[in-house]
């Protein structure tokens, strides 16, 4: 074939563009960081770029719910523990007053520490967490219980998503552990002993032990199911961490540009568009030899 | 875009449909059929989206009790979804009308409705892929087109410049070739001048030789 002037600028010219716009590529994915700047560079990785990184927003929302469930629901187990304690004061308390040796001031004096203790259980009942009152079931802006110890939240479940279509209770049923709905009223216990001690009514004094260890099963069992559910919260924590390190590494491994093989690629580039250009003057040149004859 | 075509006794003629060639017919091309395809994937994506979320909001209870709110102002029909996507204009500034709790006696901590509606990002949206893939889907069909766009751009380019190569390899000038042929030309020529100047050189010495007459 005949080789003409204007072939080799053209083929010259050509390879030059197309080191630069080589250089101009690399160039952009070393100040991003990025393999991945726009759908057309890889449109199959792209769309698992979008994916995985749907998928973080989802782990790292699961996440911070699970963290304050958590923490209301450890605090929940203080409270329930701290309930406990009270009631074992009552029974003691019941025991005492119900034996024969005791006076009727002896019994009035316990009757005002049962009230005592029926305000420390209100208190602890109106326990507020990161979302307001932990034991008032969905009922979280007003307290659930009055100052009698009469209950107004309900017994409403509140859960969080640990996994794909996995629930798991993130409150504590204040419902469950001090009123009715669990099996006994324990307020109402509470207030029938400081109303026995106060009347000097020792059968009933007497009949109100086994009320008062029931109670305490009844919150007891409670804060069992707190616990299991705290539990289940904590593994869960830890399962969604490790997953959210393996989506981010993979995502990150699709999407972010190995530095050290751009920097090297660009090194090629660089030699081969000076070469490029090196090989332009020197056709120009010897266009100029030829017309100087 | 539209091809006007003047006509010779005044006024115009739309000519647009039969520009199919050339710049023109690509702009046009572009423009018709391929951001038309992808304007109307993107129009049932955002459908599919309102719809959906919607449908959950609407279910639940805001915190002032209210139910039966749109999250999203619903679109009326699938084409022109995507231009008119937005937040429902009564709950721009009123995040406490989300519904999160499926019963007004379950507020304002009740989270049922929340949890469905944050579980439509993992499971299909109206029978197709979770929003998230549904997206990536469109977007990698706008990267591949762009990507096999520029591949046959680039095929293009390169067949024209072989053409022109065999065009200019015929026709074009070599000036290696023409300062030689040149050359050999100003070598012939100047022989040539040479051998008149010699034949007149010959003439000139038979004259002298011949005697007078």
């Amino acid at each position: 074939m005949r080789i003409t002037n204007n072939m080799q600028l053209t083929d010259a010219l050509a390879s030059q563009a197309r080191a630069s716009q080589q250089m101009y590529d690399l160039t952009q994915q070393a100040t991003s960081g990025l393999k991945i700047n726009s759908p057309s560079d890889d449109p199959a990785g792209y769309a698992s770029v979008v994916t995985a990184n749907a998928q973080i927003s989802v782990l790292q929302a699961r996440s911070t719910a699970i963290s304050t469930a958590s923490g209301d629901m450890s605090l929940a187990d203080g409270a329930l523990s701290s309930a406990g304690d009270l009631l074992v004061q009552a029974k003691q308390l019941a025991i005492q007053s119900a034996d024969g040796s005791q006076s009727a001031t002896d019994r009035a004096n316990s009757a005002s520490q049962v009230n005592q203790i029926i305000q420390q259980l209100v208190a602890l009942g109106n326990t507020q967490g990161a979302n307001g009152y932990i034991f008032g079931g969905t009922k979280t802006d007003t307290p659930p219980f009055d100052s009698s110890g009469n209950f107004t939240g309900n017994g409403g479940v509140m859960q969080v998503e640990v996994a794909n279509g996995v629930l798991t209770q993130s409150n504590a049923s204040g419902a469950n552990a001090f009123t009715a709905a669990g099996g006994r009223n324990v307020m109402g216990d509470l207030q029938a002993l400081a109303t026995a001690l106060t009347n000097n009514d020792v059968p009933t004094i007497s009949a109100s032990i086994d009320n008062l260890d029931a109670d305490n099963n009844q919150v007891t069992a409670a804060r069992v199911d707190a616990g299991a559910s705290a539990s289940t919260l904590q593994s869960s924590s830890q399962v969604i961490s490790s997953a959210l390190v393996a989506v981010q590494t993979s995502a990150g491994n699709e999407s972010n540009a190995d530095i050290p093989t751009v920097y090297s690629e660009l090194t090629q580039a660089q030699t081969s568009y000076e070469g490029a250009l090196s090989v332009n003057r020197q056709i120009l040149s010897m266009f100029q030899t030829d017309l100087n004859i | 875009m539209q091809v006007l075509a003047n006509q010779p006794g005044g006024g115009s003629i739309n000519i647009t449909a039969n520009t199919n060639n050339g710049t023109l017919g690509g702009i046009r091309e572009t423009r018709d059929t391929d951001l038309a395809g992808f304007s109307s994937q993107l129009d049932q994506f955002a459908y599919n989206l309102a719809t959906t979320v919607n449908s959950v909001q609407s279910s639940g209870y805001g915190l002032d009790g209210v139910t039966g709110r749109n999250l999203f102002s619903q679109p009326t029909s699938v084409a022109g979804a995507a231009a008119a996507f937005s937040v429902d204009p009564q709950m721009v500034g009123n995040p406490q009308y989300i519904a999160a709790s499926s019963t007004a006696a379950g507020l304002p901590s009740g989270n049922d409705v929340a949890i469905q509606l944050s579980q439509l990002a993992t499971q299909p949206m109206n029978g197709g892929p979770p929003p998230a893939q549904a997206f990536g889907v469109i977007a990698a069909n706008v990267g591949a087109a762009a990507s096999a766009a520029s591949a046959e751009s680039q095929t293009r380019t390169d067949t024209v410049t072989q053409a022109q190569n065999l065009n200019d390899s015929s026709s074009g000038v070599s000036l290696d070739e023409e300062m030689t042929n040149m050359t050999a030309f100003q070598n012939a020529y100047a022989a040539s001048a040479k051998v008149l100047q010699t034949v007149e050189s010959l003439l000139n010495d038979l004259m002298e030789i011949i005697p007078a007459a």
